[in-house]
């Protein structure tokens, strides 16, 4: 029990934290603590990584189990898009090996193919989610309109977790207020590019959305996953109020070290308030 | 003529607002006047300009707006034996608003000084029709990011607003030195900008433990950024002496003369908005006597660290709207040992939409504050102990937000009540702390957003002027 220890990976925290991004660090870190696993957050800066000593080839990203990236302002998005694109082999490694990976905002951005700014010029992204992000166009002096506000979205991303919990635990399944019976997502979205996820891609929509615009507007869709990274809009802080979502990225993260807890040792005592904060958010206009 | 007939509509306006209690009508007056008679402002500006001596102030920025001018007002009071002041005390300083306060004035305007705050947005559109001769900016700091879109945005239409300003009249510019985006802020020329900055990090005479916390620390860059050029003859430093939990000392210094000034109002925040207030008459040519002695006689916006009487509970008001503010504010108040939370936290337009703040605000401090404190009572109080006792009440439209905050930054479940109704909320507050009279709680502390704010002074609306709720209050 006591063995168990967590590293989370936060990227570029001083630049990019324009939102309340510490509120997604927080909840993985309580709620991981509240089942007694030790969880240490490793803070990854600017060319933090990668000097010219040989031995030291990886980021520390390789002796982590849940990585988060999050929002910036355009200045501070550029200032690290070099510096991330540079770490893509280990980001990448990561990713294919089943790391618990949530980009928010920014970040997700970054994940995509490319943006394209408004004059038509591309900036390359990982590319390791098969989406792409387009400025939209400021002509005819219109103002360019910002995609804000509440979002409320079913969730397409699978809560494994949940799943298996509802199945172990019947007697907890009747209780009203738990968050394994949490099925849509709710957050706040305030972003000016528009994502597009590619067709016949192995990147799947995260949630698709019933109040808000989401990726774009158009095709309502919110967010994109592969595997377990998950680029998403929505901040608010995203995760304390969606917490069914925590404990399948802790889930996540504890299999791929070949942890397993107990069904009822993921039961977290007076834990009702997330849920019911989750279901005020649903009417939330 | 038309002008004048545009002013009545709009008295007659606030009158009929006032008489069916629609509000305080602050915004609607202006919209009125100014649809009758579109240069309304412009020829008020006119009839200003036409005297040399006017004293034309507007305040802008994102923190320390209402009380920076009401520090300005109240030297003004010091400094002037006339009355002929517009003023939008009433808060509204949106274009219309300040349409409104031009109505509000009963008098010549030939003969009118003006102190307004204006709404970082709104202050482009401001200055195309009302020229000031002293403009102030307090700070840049995230606030309200789904309205400016980005920090960097807020500093692009300050400039913008420049521009605008500097185009025809002279005018001083008063920054604050101690903000890095103020202190780079483009303008044509220099020779017009007064510098106010804040000295805390000499040995401070502090009462007991109340230290200033290293995070606390105002502008992070203070202290790292060497001294750029700056004309003495126009910088305005301020030495802090005492910070109390009701009061702070500090002296002024303006070209070698020094002044020490006591300020009747709590936090480093409340110092730098000093600062700002005595640049204004420093840079005017009033004497240092007369600028201490208008600080000190301040007292208060409402809401702004007041104290109050609700239900025979003494109550204090702090707004809280973005990040840095409400972190100050909580570093403030951790420090009263025995008071209940009351925290209202609204998502409307003027509140911000996007709650995510709520994250980046330390309220890490406050809980941690608190167990230590309730730790060092738990023997005094054992007969309370196994129950739970509730010490933070959240209310209004994200009192869920607000409530999940608390518990990831350390509460426990029981101690947080969650009523997001405002009127429930006080009256559970309330009774909660006059039914365990000399247990535990004696005072209550109100940390609202600025709607919830409103709707609190409408709640407690007993007194014609919603800025000066007298302190005992009868229900």
């Amino acid at each position: 029990m006591s063995s168990k220890i967590l590293k989370i990976a936060h990227f570029y925290p001083d630049l990019l934290n324009l939102y309340g991004d510490f509120g997604n660090i927080l909840a993985l870190k309580k709620r991981a603590e509240w089942r007694g696993i030790e969880v240490e957050i490793v803070n990854i800066h600017l060319k933090s990584t990668r000097t010219n000593n040989d031995s030291e080839k990886h980021t520390e990203l390789n002796s982590c189990d849940i990585a988060f990236i999050g929002g910036g302002q355009d200045k501070q998005q550029m200032a690290v898009a070099e510096d991330f694109l540079a770490k893509k082999a280990d980001i990448l490694e990561a990713v294919e090996t089943g790391m618990p990976f949530l980009a928010v905002c920014g970040g997700y951005q970054l994940l995509g193919k490319y943006y394209e700014t408004s004059e038509g010029e591309q900036i390359s992204g990982l590319n390791i989610l098969d989406v792409l992000t387009k400025a939209q166009k400021r002509d005819s002096g219109k103002k360019q309109n910002r995609l804000i506000g509440n979002v409320v979205a079913d969730l397409h991303f699978p809560l494994k977790l949940a799943q298996y919990l509802n199945l172990k635990l019947s007697e907890y399944r009747s209780e009203t207020k738990n968050c394994f019976n949490l099925k849509t997502v709710v957050g706040f979205e305030n972003h000016s590019g528009q994502t597009f996820i590619e067709e016949n891609s192995k990147t799947k929509p995260f949630a698709k959305v019933k109040t808000g615009f989401g990726n774009n507007g158009e095709d309502g869709f919110e967010g994109a996953y592969y595997k377990n990274l998950i680029g998403t809009y929505l901040h608010g802080s995203l995760l304390p109020k969606n917490p069914h979502l925590v404990d399948e990225l802790l889930y996540q993260a504890l299999k791929r070290r070949n942890i397993f807890l107990d069904a009822k040792e993921w039961l977290i005592p007076n834990d009702t308030l997330e849920a019911e904060a989750h279901e005020r958010a649903l009417s939330l206009r | 003529m038309r002008q004048s007939l545009a002013i009545f509509s709009a008295r007659l306006c606030i009158y009929l607002l006032k008489f069916f209690k629609l509000g305080n009508g602050s915004s609607l007056p202006g919209r009125v006047a100014l649809k009758l008679f579109p240069k309304l402002l412009l020829q008020a500006n006119q009839d200003i300009l036409s005297r040399q001596d006017a004293l034309k102030v507007m305040v802008s920025g994102t923190n320390g707006k209402t009380t920076s001018v009401g520090l300005i007002d109240s030297i003004y009071e010091v400094t002037q034996n006339k009355k002929n002041l517009i003023s939008n005390r009433l808060g509204a300083n949106l274009y219309y608003g300040i349409a409104t306060a031009f109505c509000n004035f009963r008098g010549n305007f030939a003969e009118a000084d003006f102190i307004l705050e204006v709404d970082e947005a709104a202050l482009k559109t401001v200055v195309k029709h009302i020229k000031p001769n002293f403009l102030a900016f307090t700070n840049i700091f995230r606030d309200q990011l789904d309205r400016f879109g980005e920090i960097d945005a807020t500093k692009n239409l300050l400039e913008e607003a420049l521009k605008l300003a500097d185009s025809e009249t002279d005018f001083n510019l008063i920054l604050n030195y101690d903000d890095i985006k103020l202190r780079s802020i483009s303008t044509k020329t220099n020779d017009n900008i007064y510098f106010f900055r804040l000295i805390t990090n000499e040995a401070l005479k502090l009462s007991s433990e109340k230290v200033l916390d290293k995070d606390s620390s105002f502008f992070e860059e203070n202290y790292l950024d060497k001294a750029s050029a700056v004309n003495e003859n126009k910088l305005i430093t301020g030495k802090l002496k005492i910070l109390e939990t009701k009061y702070s000392v500090f002296d002024l210094i303006f070209r070698g003369e020094s002044i020490e000034v006591t300020l009747n109002l709590p936090g480093v925040y409340n110092v730098y908005n000093a600062l700002l207030a005595a640049s204004v008459f420093l840079a005017a040519g009033t004497g240092l006597e007369k600028v201490a002695q208008g600080l000190t006689l301040y007292r208060g916006a409402f809401g702004r660290s007041q104290t109050i009487n609700i239900n025979g509970v003494e109550s204090n008001i702090y707004l809280i709207k973005n990040p840095k503010g409400c972190s100050e504010v909580l570093h403030l108040v951790k420090n009263d040992k025995n008071s209940l939370y009351l925290i209202i936290i609204n998502d409307n337009y003027a509140d911000g939409r996007d709650v995510s703040w709520l994250w980046d605000a330390d309220f890490e401090a406050l809980i941690q504050q608190n167990q230590k404190d309730n730790a060092s009572t738990e023997n005094e109080a054992c007969e309370q102990s196994n129950q739970s006792r509730v010490n933070y009440v959240c209310s209004g439209r994200r009192a869920y937000d607000m409530a999940l905050r608390l518990k990831y930054a350390g509460a426990k479940s029981t101690e947080i009540y969650v009523e997001a109704d405002m009127q429930s909320a006080i009256d559970f507050a309330s009774n909660y702390i006059s039914e365990r009279e000399s247990q535990i709680k004696n005072s209550l502390n109100i940390l609202p957003t600025y709607t919830a704010l409103l709707d609190l002074e409408k709640k407690l609306s007993l007194t014609t002027s919603p800025l000066e709720i007298s302190p005992h209050l009868h229900h």
